[in-house]
């Protein structure tokens, strides 16, 4: 196999003493839809797996104290099919419901998705459009900072699965005037990376015909999750109207610089942020709230 | 006629045993001191083999074997062309090229000593592009030849200049298609052991089991006699699993370490080292009357061989004229290049070249109509063939539904009602698109010495039956429709038939499953032998039971003696005849030689028994702002002569137009300087069963009853994906007034075409 020893850890505590007694050779597991890949490849090699999946307090969605906190071992199936998340926080709901496939989905967790930090990650998309703070425990003690800190490079997150662990992602409770969608274009419809995928997040104001503050993350644009912050900025305080969403289009358009790839040339992901950055509006809002 | 069996739905024979896992697959096949094979495939594209060192890899423990063109014999040999060698010594001419092979205790040990072996290499300038590779500059890839050029097939009838200079209409574009993997489930996968007299047992995952083993004779320089080929369940083949490099390294394994030897690729292997289809640059230019009848065809073909010859030679003639048996062309020209190129070796993928073909031809009509204000229904009925049509090629069509397969597509889609109303007011627009498409039932050229088949069935003392057949069935559902034809020509269940493994020491020598012949010849031949099966078994009850021949009567597995008015179950009436020869089965044999010829020199003769047609209509969406095609639905209409098995040839034509629609939209293999940037699942875009249509393709079957088939039978197998790319595209055209002429149609294409940009 791929390692010499594979733990179920019972509780946070034990995880942490785990990884400190394998001194860097324990690696933390939590789905391995990706990391089982990579060990395949031999991208990657473990001594020890310290599997966090038993673990009951890392697994759950709830509402507290003015926020909403999601464990890190909840899996995709779990989010996509939460009736809550479902009626309060599209972008999360369905950013995740065609990630892979359902035994992907069923395996994989949003904490693994994250951690993984590739700049695409439909899970972290979502939550960066959220505005999430990761939480976690370290050898230090917990530490709660932005998710956006958390994505140095492509594949380079800036926690130690060798000794930290991801417990929970939190952001604010839903608002009454709260909206959000997720869009996602791939060259087919399940087990394909995506070549664009948007998280949107919208705050309408009183009188629900214009947008009081956004948050636009964009993937795969950039070496970490995008964030379109001209856009967001263009659209607060905005009214809605075809007009502005065309324009809003054309601002995400310019302000975007991704890369040629396989998947799609840097022109062709373009033409796409602008039209689904019009569409992720419209899906947010509803159509009918546009004016022309 | 009416049949118990036949044109009623049969479940396939193994279909429970496969969904449950039960069906074992060469992949599956474990044997006790078995070595696990791994080959060491070149890095370049191009380079001279300088030296290749061994010794650290020998002393890996486990390893039992290592060959390498040093240490193997050189000899040439081949499909078509004798330019294959076991292993090179010389140079390596694509990523993936054989360059040595190891056998050991384990894959781990295995895999660690391919990693030992150091080979030195000097780099070569090398080509890609099919079209780069017939210049005079570009980098030879065999050295003992003038250029790249590994064959021109060139054929000209009746007067086509003149013919361009008559006509009232010339059209003349290039059309491109691209190179895709078969994506069978099973990759290529082979077990040798040696075996008493000296010889070797192989179980091959193949489509060809006989044509392999004289190949593989000529490779080991052995008798045919000598190896003894066994064909298990096939995990799909579509083209892909003819002659293949790694069968003959684990068979040389085998022979030198005494040790059954399992070689089974890797899903990266089978990228970059299968046999993927060939590319086409084709230009078209047709020459045709103002009411649209096709006066003169001119084409030109240049066709991707990649590093060594596999069967793209036969491909591009095929795409060179076999459509000239579609529509009644009097005057054509074509020519045809099969051009070595630095990647890796194409072959045969459902269609045959023939698929290629018709994404041009198929599109250049829908251009021409559209241009001309013609109706493409209308053209295509003008220039169709018909029954008792003879081609320009001396092509004889008997069979031909073809008019009947455009009628009811037609109809069944509401053609012309949604050519008039289908919306493209919004961005996202509805299309609707044709095609046309035939094909053969065996191809008389492809195994020179002959065509045909023969079959016996043997008809046990507990009257069951069993065919043995040297056709191969790769999961398309072929042992399934022996067994029918078997049961209804002899009166049983076919329940009580089975096909048995081909095995070619029991086995009837059979040519395989290629050219959408194995239903059609090989069905004729396994009811030839059920007839005699028959003739035998009656003859044999009216002496038992002393009752006239003709009062005989076998049917849904009872024997009726009529002039004594009884009626037996065949078990017990089987029990009788056979132990009162011995405890005999009876054994029905039959052959089929179809009335083909091999072409003379000039290309001329009729190739194939049977030709199939078909008509397709896709009805499409085209997001025309990201250019998503969503295929809304989707006929297609065969006349397939007579149905044998109704929902095994649904299943055929779903399986064709999905692959088809893969073909045409989605499945890329982007190479980059040689190098397959995609070679797994994940980023190859193979349709999943959320990119297919499924419940919206409607098949409609014609029968159009075959004086040479099996009950009147054609195959399906080909034509049910020959025409789906081109059907895509003009309903994509339709849709958006896009024309793309470069496989895939992928959305970027199709935005780039909408903005007037590449992107």
């Amino acid at each position: 196999m791929y390692w010499e020893k594979y733990y179920f850890a019972q509780s946070i505590e034990e995880t942490l003493e785990l990884l400190k007694h394998y001194e860097g050779d324990a690696r933390i597991m939590a789905g391995g839809t990706d990391l089982m890949v990579q060990f395949k490849y031999n991208y990657l090699s473990a001594k020890v797996m310290v599997d966090i999946g038993r673990i009951k307090e890392l697994n759950h969605i709830r509402q507290e104290n003015g926020h909403v906190s999601i464990g890190a071992t909840t899996t995709h199936t779990a989010l996509a099919t939460s009736p809550y998340l479902q009626k309060h926080f599209q972008v999360l709901a369905s950013g995740v419901r065609t990630i892979g496939s359902p035994q992907i989905r069923n395996a994989g967790t949003i904490g693994g998705n994250v951690a993984n930090a590739q700049p695409a990650a439909d899970g972290s998309i979502a939550l960066v459009a959220l505005g999430a703070t990761i939480c976690g425990i370290s050898p230090d003690g917990p530490f709660s900072r932005p998710i956006e800190s958390t994505f140095l490079n492509p594949g380079e997150c800036a926690l130690n699965s060798t000794a930290e662990l991801i417990t929970s992602f939190t952001f604010p409770a839903p608002g009454p005037r709260d909206r959000s969608a997720f869009v996602r274009h791939s060259r087919r419809a399940a087990l394909a990376l995506p070549i664009m995928n948007m998280g949107l997040w919208l705050r309408l104001n009183e009188e629900e015909d214009g947008i009081e503050d956004a948050r636009i993350a964009i993937g795969p644009m950039a070496r970490v999750p995008f964030r379109a912050k001209k856009t967001e900025a263009f659209l607060r305080g905005a009214k809605l109207s075809e007009a502005v969403l065309d324009e809003a289009g054309e601002l995400t358009f310019e302000e975007v610089s991704p890369r040629d790839s396989f998947r799609g040339s840097a022109a062709y992901k373009k033409e796409l942020v602008r039209v689904y950055l019009k569409r992720a509006v419209l899906e947010a809002v509803g159509e009918r709230s546009v004016g022309k | 006629m009416e049949f118990d069996i036949v044109g009623k739905s049969t479940p396939l024979l193994d279909g429970l045993e496969k969904v449950t896992g039960r069906a074992r697959y060469v992949t599956d096949i474990r044997m006790e001191g078995m070595l696990h094979g791994k080959i060491l495939r070149s890095p370049h594209p191009h380079a001279r083999i300088v030296k290749i060192d061994t010794s650290k890899a020998e002393k890996v423990s486990g390893v039992r074997g290592i060959i390498t063109g040093f240490n193997v014999p050189q000899h040439k040999f081949g499909t078509m062309l004798q330019d294959w060698v076991i292993l090179p010594n010389d140079k390596v001419r694509f990523v993936g090229d054989e360059v040595a092979a190891v056998a050991a205790t384990s894959e781990a040990a295995a895999l660690e000593a391919l990693e030992l072996i150091e080979v030195e290499y000097e780099v070569l300038p090398a080509v890609f592009d099919q079209e780069e590779a017939m210049s005079p500059d570009a980098p030879l890839l065999y050295e003992d030849k003038d250029d790249n050029i590994a064959t021109t097939f060139q054929v000209e009838r009746g007067d086509v200049d003149g013919a361009f200079a008559e006509s009232d209409i010339i059209f003349e574009d290039d059309y491109e298609t691209s190179q895709v993997y078969q994506a069978h489930l099973e990759p290529m996968a082979a077990v040798v052991a040696p075996a008493d007299y000296d010889r070797l047992t192989l179980w091959l995952s193949t489509q060809v089991p006989s044509m392999s083993r004289l190949r593989y004779a000529e490779a080991l320089g052995v008798c045919a006699e000598d190896l003894r080929i066994i064909k298990p369940h096939v995990g799909g083949g579509f083209g892909a699993k003819f002659e293949y490099k790694s069968h003959i390294l684990a068979a040389v394994l085998a022979r030198r370490t005494g040790l059954p030897v399992r070689m089974v690729n890797t899903r990266d292997e089978d990228f970059i080292a299968g046999n993927p289809r060939v590319p086409m640059k084709i230009r078209v230019k047709l020459g045709l009357k103002k009411d649209g009848a096709i006066l003169a065809k001119d084409v030109r073909i240049i066709a991707g061989n990649g590093a060594r010859t596999v069967y793209g030679p036969a491909i591009t003639s095929t795409a060179c004229y076999r459509i000239d048996s579609l529509y009644k062309v009097r005057n054509v020209r074509s020519v045809g290049y099969t051009v070595y190129t630095n990647m890796i070796p194409t072959s045969c993928f459902r269609g045959f070249g023939n698929a290629q073909m018709h994404f041009a031809m198929e599109q250049a009509l829908d251009a021409i109509c559209h241009e001309n204000g013609l109706d493409p229904v209308e053209v295509r009925r003008i220039n169709g063939v018909y029954p008792g049509y003879v081609s320009i090629h001396g092509w004889e069509i008997k069979s031909c539904a073809l008019q009947e397969c455009v009628d009811q597509a037609v109809e069944a889609s509401g053609w012309y009602e949604k050519k008039k109303t289908l919306d493209k007011s919004g961005a996202k627009k509805r299309g609707i698109g044709m095609a046309l498409c035939n094909h053969v039932s065996g191809n008389r050229p492809f195994y020179r010495p002959f065509d045909g088949s023969s079959a016996l069935v043997r008809l046990t003392p507990e009257g069951k039956a069993i065919v043995f057949t040297g056709e191969a069935d790769l999961g398309q559902g072929l042992n399934t429709a022996f067994a029918i034809i078997a049961a209804e020509a002899v009166g049983l269940p076919v329940k009580d038939v089975r096909t048995a493994a081909v095995d070619t020491d029991i086995s009837p020598f059979g040519l395989g499953s290629f050219a959408t012949r194995a239903t059609t010849i090989g069905g004729r031949a396994v009811y030839e032998a059920a007839v005699n099966l028959k003739e035998q078994l009656v003859s044999h009850i009216a002496k038992v039971y002393d009752e006239k021949p003709e009062n005989i009567k076998v049917r849904k597995g009872e024997v009726a003696l009529e002039g004594k008015g009884e009626t037996l179950p065949i078990f017990d009436v089987m029990q009788k005849v056979s132990f009162s020869l011995g405890g005999a089965s009876l054994v029905g044999q039959g052959s089929y030689v179809p009335d083909t010829v091999l072409p003379d020199e000039n290309k001329y003769g009729n190739v194939s028994p049977a030709y199939p047609f078909a008509c397709h209509i896709a009805e499409v969406e085209v997001d025309t702002e990201t250019g998503s095609v969503n295929i809304i639905n989707y006929w297609a209409a065969h006349d397939v002569g007579r149905v044998l098995n109704q929902q095994a040839l649904e299943g055929q034509v779903e399986g064709g137009v999905i692959m088809g629609a893969g073909w045409a939209l989605m499945e890329e293999m982007i190479v980059k300087e040689g190098h397959l940037v995609n070679p797994k699942l994940h980023d190859y875009w193979l349709p999943t069963s959320m990119d297919t249509p499924i419940g919206k393709i409607h098949s409609i079957f014609l029968e159009s009853v075959d004086p040479n088939g099996p009950f009147g039978a054609k195959g399906i197998g080909e034509p049910s994906l020959n025409p789906v790319a081109a059907a895509i595209a003009n309903a994509i055209f339709d849709a958006t007034g896009a024309r793309i002429k470069k496989l895939p149609i992928s959305p970027d294409k199709i935005v780039g075409a909408l903005v007037n940009k590449k992107l």
